[in-house]
């Protein structure tokens, strides 16, 4: 599926402006982004409850953005799951063949093979209102595959359920995506969701599409400060960049130092003396003993400590005022870590270290 | 069971925007047919001259308002003076009516205040039980007010024989009679506004001005009334604007010399005593008057939202 | 709600005048119940219990009179309120469905015409129109009369209904293929169905009970059962009136009991 130029406007507010994306076939594509950034809009147009304002939508290259709801080939899980609730499971399963005039011997074949796929065989005559969340969610799923959709749309399915659920649920759709075969694509607000179950995530802010790539390009590789900040923790230290060498730049660290980075895409400018971000993610800090000597180094005051289970988080001031944060895992390798009020030396791992523009 | 999520949960849908006027224009229509139109046509009518058996001849002429507000003679060559008889009739269904709505505000506000301070089991009861006698017929309701009232009637026999009267306290045919089955007929529709403006009031305002010294009548009256007024004045005008233009009230309850616009209006238009177009005159006047309050109403709603 | 709040909340006398005005209200209508037991033919002398008004409704002098009435009324009512309901359903739909539009409060009160303007003004209209247009009054009249200010009646309750269920069943329905006329039919129609119920119940009440606008298009021939209980009041008000009376009645309080009660358990189990 590709969209070119996708325009969303409602009156005088741009909801989406120029997306562009391809997804590929049997792909698991996930939209994510916060509250309020048009992925749910997206998803929307995409199914066809939603017109385009300017730009294409195209499926396997049939231009479909004119084409009716009911007249794509694309299904949707809604949020509220909107389970039909007079109608029982089968029923409610059966309903896109029988819209779809599929024989009902056929039909009914294919509702429990699908009532098999999600696991409810047994709950075949039950209506929605007798089903728990979990359950309501498979049925949705069930009810959309049923009429084998060349996409299926995913909005936010997993976000009425408690932590637990979700999480087993995860690993199931990312399964039942797999046996099927069909290209999911799926919106949420929670990286961790999108990180997990993803083959390639577009992450969307304020109507604009952010960056598009695997969960590894994303989190190693941000392309801007947003996508840095929304995905993980990462510290942003302020730097301006000493030397320029096609895509290695060496930047200046706070209390004197340099550090070779990254820079991110193709369509950063970047000269000498320009000011930005070195973005790192806590876990690529290591704790320095004092004595040690390294290129990379950062130095500054423990502020406080954060237990946090499986590690403990410092927080660090840097001279210049900068706080990071730093994990140390807590192994029984550790020793004492320093208290706060003194000081600490942090070594940057080589090659983690990116350049971000403000 | 499903949380509803903030975004999704509209009852918008896309589904029928498309046909939105194909799904209106039945309604639009025969409404505006068998209703619009209709009232256009009285308008006209107002102004054409009558027919000695009742209809009209498609002749433009004032007559009918003249008639209404103007004496002038049998043979229309006297100096003009004012027809009161007309006016009266107005005058007397604007006062029954404001007095209906009155006493209708003084006992409904109160039971609208009582039942929505019930425990919310009970109250689905008392609501039921106000608007059960609503759903009888207007007609019914009437006549069981005529035959309670009369002087053959229980009310009076049963006072009799209590020793409380002498005699028949001759209710029936009287503006009191008028007034009684008004209210008995609108009374529930001042309860009902009423009570739901109380039901989604703040109670914890109440205990506020409590907390600042203030007695319980002075609460009600500058802190509940004033906020639970949008009900109070819904309630009046629900009574006020069908008050107006009663017929069976008067008609049933009032005898002949208590003729109110209805009664009025009525007997223009049965047998050949009619006058069409003064009947069509007077109701466009009774139209403009309801048409007043409820543009006053709606103005006053929409600066109170805005 | 500790018991302080509640003695803040309570006025006295309120509770009185609560009694008062149901005593007020259900007064009159016990009244003419009781009374239409009554073994004598004088109003006021209590002359035992007995069912012969009753009787004579069906079966007296002017049984047939009120029979044809009856089943005027009924008939009349059926269908008014069959058609009104329809137009009130997709109406409701239109207005409900399809967000803000201009024009949208305009078109709330064309809806809600039917109630704003006083009885006796429509009925003048419509008379004026139908002798206007040359349409003779009758049945035909009547039924067109009565179709028109059921609309709004049986609006109310299906449009209430409606705002409470979620657009999104719909959307569902026509992404799983379905047409607009399917979606409707076989998801929207069954959730929607007590409003409905409710809608045409309130409706087939209103045309029963309505005299005003049906004395007025009627025309000389026809009678409904209000018109015929008129004219008969007219004439004094007799035993048997106050059977007819309680009949009617009792029907009236029995739709609405359903009509309220279907309204009630259709929400109801909606609340999961």
């Amino acid at each position: 599926m590709s969209l070119n130029h996708v325009r969303k406007q409602y009156g005088s507010a741009t909801v989406l402006h120029d997306v562009s994306l391809t997804i590929h076939d049997k792909e698991f594509f996930t939209l994510l982004g916060p509250s309020g950034c048009g992925k749910t809009t997206l998803l929307r147009i995409i199914a066809g409850f939603e017109s385009v304002t300017g730009g294409t939508v195209q499926l396997h290259g049939k231009e479909i953005a004119g084409l009716a709801a009911n007249e794509r080939p694309v299904n949707t899980v809604f949020q509220q799951y909107s389970l039909f609730p007079h109608m029982s499971v089968t029923d409610n399963v059966l309903f896109g063949l029988q819209m779809r005039k599929v024989p009902a011997a056929v039909a009914r074949k294919r509702v429990n093979a699908m009532l098999e796929l999600v696991q409810l065989e047994d709950f075949s005559h039950r209506m929605p209102s007798q089903l728990s969340g979990g359950q309501q969610q498979r049925v949705a799923l069930a009810r959309a595959l049923a009429p084998e959709p060349e996409v299926l749309l995913l909005d936010e399915p997993l976000s009425a359920l408690d932590l637990k659920l979700r999480q087993a649920m995860r690993l199931e759709l990312k399964q039942i995506q797999e046996e099927a075969g069909i290209t999911f694509i799926f919106v949420t607000h929670d990286q961790e969701e999108a990180l997990t179950l993803s083959d390639r995530i577009a992450v969307m802010s304020a109507g604009a599409i952010q960056q598009v790539g695997t969960a590894h390009d994303i989190y190693e590789s941000p392309v801007n400060r947003f996508v840095a900040d929304f995905i993980g923790e990462s510290n942003l230290i302020e730097t301006h960049v000493l030397e320029y060498h096609g895509c290695r730049l060496i930047c200046s660290l706070p209390g004197g130092g340099q550090i070779v980075t990254d820079s991110p895409a193709e369509s950063m400018v970047a000269s000498v003396g320009s000011s930005g971000y070195i973005c790192v993610r806590p876990e690529k800090l290591k704790l320095l003993s004092p004595a040690a000597q390294a290129d990379c180094v950062l130095q500054g005051v423990v502020e406080r400590h954060i237990y946090l289970g499986t590690d403990t988080q410092l927080v660090l001031r840097l001279d210049g005022g900068q706080t990071i944060q730093l994990r140390v895992q807590n192994t029984s390798h550790t020793g004492t870590l320093p208290e706060p009020g003194s000081t600490a030396q942090v070594g940057i791992e080589s090659g983690s270290a990116r350049f971000l523009e403000q | 069971m499903a949380a509803i999520a903030p975004e999704a949960a509209t009852t918008g849908g896309s589904v029928f925007t498309g046909v939105r006027n194909r799904l209106l224009m039945p309604s639009w229509l025969s409404i505006g047919i068998l209703l619009v139109i209709p009232v256009i046509m009285m308008l006209v009518y107002s102004f054409l001259t009558k027919e000695f058996r009742g209809g009209v001849i498609w002749e433009f002429s004032l007559a009918a308002y003249d008639q209404f507000f103007f004496d002038r003679g049998l043979f229309g060559d006297e100096p003009v003076k004012i027809e009161w008889t007309y006016l009266t009739i107005f005058a007397r269904s604007i006062v029954q009516a404001l007095l209906a709505t009155f006493f209708c505000l003084l006992i409904g506000f109160p039971t609208a205040y009582f039942i929505a301070t019930r425990p919310p089991s009970s109250r689905a009861i008392w609501l039921f039980m106000i608007t059960v006698p609503y759903w009888v017929n207007l007609l019914i309701r009437t006549v069981s007010m005529k035959f309670l009232i009369r002087d053959t009637g229980p009310l009076n026999h049963w006072l009799m024989q209590a020793g409380v009267l002498n005699e028949p306290m001759g209710l029936i045919n009287t503006n009191i009679a008028v007034q009684l089955g008004l209210f008995y007929s609108y009374l529930p529709f001042m309860v009902l506004p009423i009570y739901a403006s109380v039901e989604r009031f703040d109670f914890a305002l109440l205990e506020a001005a409590h907390d600042l010294y203030a007695k319980r009548w002075i609460a009600l009256r500058r802190i509940l009334i004033p906020v639970v007024k949008p009900g109070i004045i819904a309630g009046c005008i629900l009574v006020f604007v069908p008050s107006l233009g009663a017929f069976l009230a008067p008609d049933l309850l009032g005898g002949a010399k208590n003729f109110m616009i209805g009664s009025l209006i009525e007997e223009q238009f049965k047998g050949s005593a009619g006058n069409w177009p003064f009947g069509a005159a007077a109701s466009m006047i009774l139209l403009s008057m309801v048409l007043l309050v409820l543009m006053f109403y709606a103005r006053s709603e929409a600066r109170r939202v805005l | 709600m500790n018991s302080a709040s509640t003695k803040l909340m309570h006025y006295p006398g309120f509770g009185v005048l609560a009694a008062v005005c149901l005593v007020l209200l259900y007064a009159p209508l016990l009244v003419v119940m009781v009374y239409s037991f009554n073994d004598s033919t004088s109003i006021t002398r209590w002359g035992g219990f007995s069912l012969r008004w009753y009787v004579d409704v069906f079966t007296g002098v002017e049984a047939a009179k009120y029979k044809v009435a009856a089943w005027n009324s009924v008939s009349i009512a059926a269908m008014a309120s069959i058609v009104a309901t329809t137009i009130a359903t997709s109406a409701a739909i239109g207005m409900t469905r399809c967000g803000q539009w201009n024009g949208k409060s305009a078109s709330f009160a064309l809806i809600n015409l039917p109630i704003m303007v006083p009885e006796i003004v429509t009925a003048v209209a419509t008379l004026i129109f139908f002798s206007a247009i040359g349409f003779k009054t009758g049945y035909l009249s009547i039924l067109l009369a009565h179709i028109v200010f059921c609309i709004p009646f049986a609006y109310l309750p299906i449009a209430a209904r409606l705002q409470g269920i979620s657009g999104s069943f719909e959307e569902a329905a026509i992404d799983l293929y379905a047409t607009r006329w399917q979606a409707f039919r076989y998801v929207l129609l069954p959730i929607l169905l007590p409003g409905v119920i409710s809608g045409a119940l309130l409706a087939f009440i209103i045309s029963l009970d309505d005299f005003i606008i049906t004395n007025f298009v009627k025309g000389a021939g026809i009678e409904t059962l209000p018109t015929a209980i008129f004219g008969a009041v007219r004439q004094g008000i007799k035993p048997n009136i106050m059977a007819i009376s309680t009949l009617m009645l009792v029907v009236s309080v029995v739709f609405v009991t359903v009509s309220w009660w279907i309204g009630r358990s259709g929400s109801r189990s909606d609340n999961r």
